[in-house]
């Protein structure tokens, strides 16, 4: 027995320190785990009542409806009814889609090339970060006043008809009051949301991969198409998603440039909460934040951004 | 809830005042025991009751009706402060809903009473609470049948006082007190637009075409479009001009979505500085402008004109307080809003303007003491007597040529849908 119980009694020693490891273990995870929590609970705190409490709310006000004078606090489908009823509501979204994407395209490409040469073209470090600089410069000002200087360049009396004017050209009223002004004055806007992730996505690929690709007999074309834009892609869509968040919600670009003869989702929004109709105004934002999250799923779709994190 | 009159609520805060001063004493009395620190305790006594006494209020309203002016005015004539917080058109309404509960007064457009009504924003109130509500009124908002009134929708009447009030026809409770009032139609840009320029007409006329203009709003937009089309014998309405039926609006709607796709509209305006703006660029010709509007535009070099008395009629409108339900401070607002028109201060400032007060005999004093341009003649000979009639028609000739006056539809829904739908057609 003695011997039985000293042949055993090592492994028992080490069941029993195993043991105990493992409850240390287990009550060390069990520390880091309350440790993570209480680091995740303000930031979780925060998503709760910015975001996640007013979209909640957002979603029951679109059950709501209206009586007369009367805001009826209720949970039905009446007002979602009329809303879907409504041929002007299809076109709301038709155009809000289609400027959106337009507009992505617009600043992608721009962006994309405007990138593309502050990073390859531009040599020196000083220049490249003035010529940033330059491009964001923009956003020091207020939003409005970065929409309303769009009046003095393109309106009857402003730069471009004043020259077009002097070198006996007619004046252009093509570029305000229209979707098409619109649809150039938000490229303008956001375009500087795509320049900087590309440049900088396209700053991070290493010099000897481009010359690996052009040394084995890749044009530049190719190149850029093979290498560096799948390489950049990241940056690119990065910068469409800002873009695209800022774009779902602009309603003054369409107001003050496109004269508000073609209103988005987000125009008709404001127009229905302000006149106190906000079962409608409510059930227009669930459609927008429907279609926002799409779009932005479609460009997760393309980079996962999650590999950046 | 029972209203008293003014000098009740005046001897009850007086004496509200005076308990509070005396229980106070007592306390702090008690409180501080010694003689000696009687001094100190005097001076904490006297900073505290002043501090209970001064009462602030808040309101909300376009930026006209909050001019600093006014506000600063009201203070050191009464003691009391107004803290002003300016809204556009399109958020007032919201931004009530949402915060009556923290102030005292809206200074609204009457047009929008029906729904700050039904939503329990505002309460009503007697008229006996506002003293200068009296006999010197303009009969226009004191009786039917005078020049101005509309039998038919029973403006401005009806926007003013109560359902009950006007059955019985005591005119007694007001649910919002006017305290100025004016006359909409529309402007142009003199040398640009073409066409006959009296009418409505010509917001509308083909040689005007992609250079006309409309507010981004149904109610004011809408009842001009039926000013005009009801008089030129175009259509004819089963419901009032401010108050159409889906029938009247489908034809209004039709008439304009055709004008639309026509290409009449430049664009669609949203608030003052806009159109002031697009007025000195020269971009629209022809539109349902504000006289404000147009008077800033001169005031920058462009040659606007606000036409006072178009062929069809004008459309009145009127702005004034209405009282939140959730005020703390009802004697108070009753004092502010008679101030409003008893000091003829407000009614100066805005009647330079192109606007009205309801109790001209106060403003007359202010205006009559200041000149104009023109030699001899005086602000309230211009603006409200009429001596240069071709730019400023009297007070009593713009009341005999009014259509209708601004109310909130009973269709309002189908007018915003529809609304919606042409400026997205």
């Amino acid at each position: 027995m003695s011997t039985l119980s000293r042949s055993l009694s090592p492994g028992v020693e080490t069941a029993t320190v195993a043991a105990g490891e493992g409850v240390n273990e287990r009550l060390a995870e069990r520390r880091r785990n309350r440790r993570a929590w209480m680091l995740l609970t303000p930031a979780l705190v925060v998503t709760a009542v910015a975001a996640i409490a007013p979209l909640l709310v957002i979603i029951w006000v679109s059950f709501w409806r209206t009586d007369g004078l009367q805001l009826v606090r209720t949970f039905d489908f009446a007002n979602w009814g009329r809303v879907l009823s409504d041929p002007t509501f299809y076109r709301l979204v038709w155009s809000t889609l289609r400027t959106v994407l337009i507009v992505l395209a617009l600043v992608g490409l721009l962006g994309l090339v405007a990138g593309y040469y502050l990073a390859r073209y531009v040599t020196s470090r000083k220049l490249q970060t003035l010529l940033l600089m330059l491009a964001i410069l923009p956003f020091w000002t207020s939003y409005l006043i970065r929409i309303i200087t769009w009046q003095p360049l393109f309106g009857n009396s402003g730069v471009i008809n004043f020259l077009a004017t002097s070198v006996g050209l007619p004046k252009m009223e093509m570029f305000l009051y229209n979707q098409r002004a619109m649809i150039f004055a938000m490229s303008s806007l956001y375009v500087v949301f795509v320049i900087g992730p590309v440049f900088w996505a396209l700053s991070r690929i290493e010099p000897d991969v481009i010359a690996a690709s052009r040394m084995l007999g890749a044009s530049a074309w190719t190149t850029f198409r093979t290498v560096e834009l799948p390489l950049a892609r990241g940056g690119l869509v990065v910068g469409l998603f800002f873009a695209a968040i800022f774009l779902f919600g602009d309603y003054a670009t369409g107001r003050l440039i496109g004269g508000g003869t073609n209103p988005m989702l987000s125009d008709a929004i404001s127009q229905y909460a302000g006149s106190g109709q906000w079962p409608v105004a409510a059930a227009l934002a669930v459609v927008l934040f429907l279609i926002a999250t799409l779009v932005l799923g479609l460009l997760m779709r393309v980079y996962d951004l999650r590999k950046e994190l | 809830m029972k209203h008293l009159s003014y000098e009740e609520m005046m001897a009850r805060r007086f004496a509200a005042d005076h308990e509070i001063s005396r229980r106070r004493l007592l306390g702090n009395g008690v409180k501080l025991g010694a003689a000696f620190a009687a001094v100190g305790a005097l001076g904490r006594f006297a900073a505290g009751d002043a501090a209970a006494q001064e009462v602030v209020l808040r309101e909300i309203g376009l930026s006209l009706t909050e001019d600093p002016r006014i506000l600063s005015q009201f203070q050191k004539d009464t003691g009391i402060k107004m803290e002003g917080n300016s809204q556009i058109l399109g958020n007032q309404i919201t931004f009530w809903l949402q915060n009556y509960k923290d102030y005292d007064v809206n200074q609204v457009n009457f047009n929008q009473h029906a729904p700050l009504l039904a939503q329990g924003a505002i309460q009503t109130f007697a008229t006996s609470d506002v003293p200068a509500w009296n006999d010197q009124v303009v009969e226009i908002f004191r009786k039917p049948d005078v020049p101005g009134y509309n039998a038919r929708s029973q403006w401005p009447l009806a926007g003013t006082y109560t359902k009950e009030a006007m059955e019985a026809k005591t005119y007694d409770t007001f649910i919002g007190t006017p305290t100025w009032f004016g006359f909409d139609a529309f402007g142009f840009l003199r040398g640009l637009a073409q066409g006959d320029v009296n009418s409505y007409g010509a917001i509308f006329d083909p040689a005007n075409k992609g250079h006309a203009t409309l507010l981004n709003e149904p109610i004011t937009s809408v009842m001009k479009v039926a000013t005009f089309l009801e008089g030129t014998d175009q259509a004819t309405f089963s419901g009032t001009l401010s108050n159409l039926t889906k029938d009247d609006l489908k034809i209004v709607f039709d008439f304009l979505t055709q004008k639309k796709q026509e290409g009449q509209f430049r664009l669609f305006w949203s608030d003052f500085g806009q159109l002031v703006d697009l007025l000195v660029a020269g971009e629209v010709w022809v539109g349902d402008f504000w006289a404000s509007a147009c008077a800033a535009a001169v005031a920058s070099g462009a040659d606007a004109v606000f036409v006072n008395n178009p062929t069809e009629g004008s459309n009145g409108w009127i702005q004034g307080p209405t009282v939140s339900s959730a005020t703390q401070h009802f004697p108070e607002v009753m004092q502010f809003i008679n101030w409003y028109l008893d000091s003829g201060v407000p009614g100066a400032i805005l009647g330079v303007q192109g606007y009205y007060s309801p109790r001209p005999d106060r403003v007359e004093p202010i205006l009559s003491q200041q000149q104009t341009t023109v030699e001899g003649i005086s602000d309230w000979d211009y603006w409200y007597m009429g001596a240069v009639p071709e730019s400023q028609p009297s007070l009593e000739d713009r009341l005999n040529h009014i259509a209708d006056w601004q109310a909130y539809p009973d269709e309002y829904e189908e007018y915003s849908r529809l609304w919606t739908a042409f400026t997205a057609a």
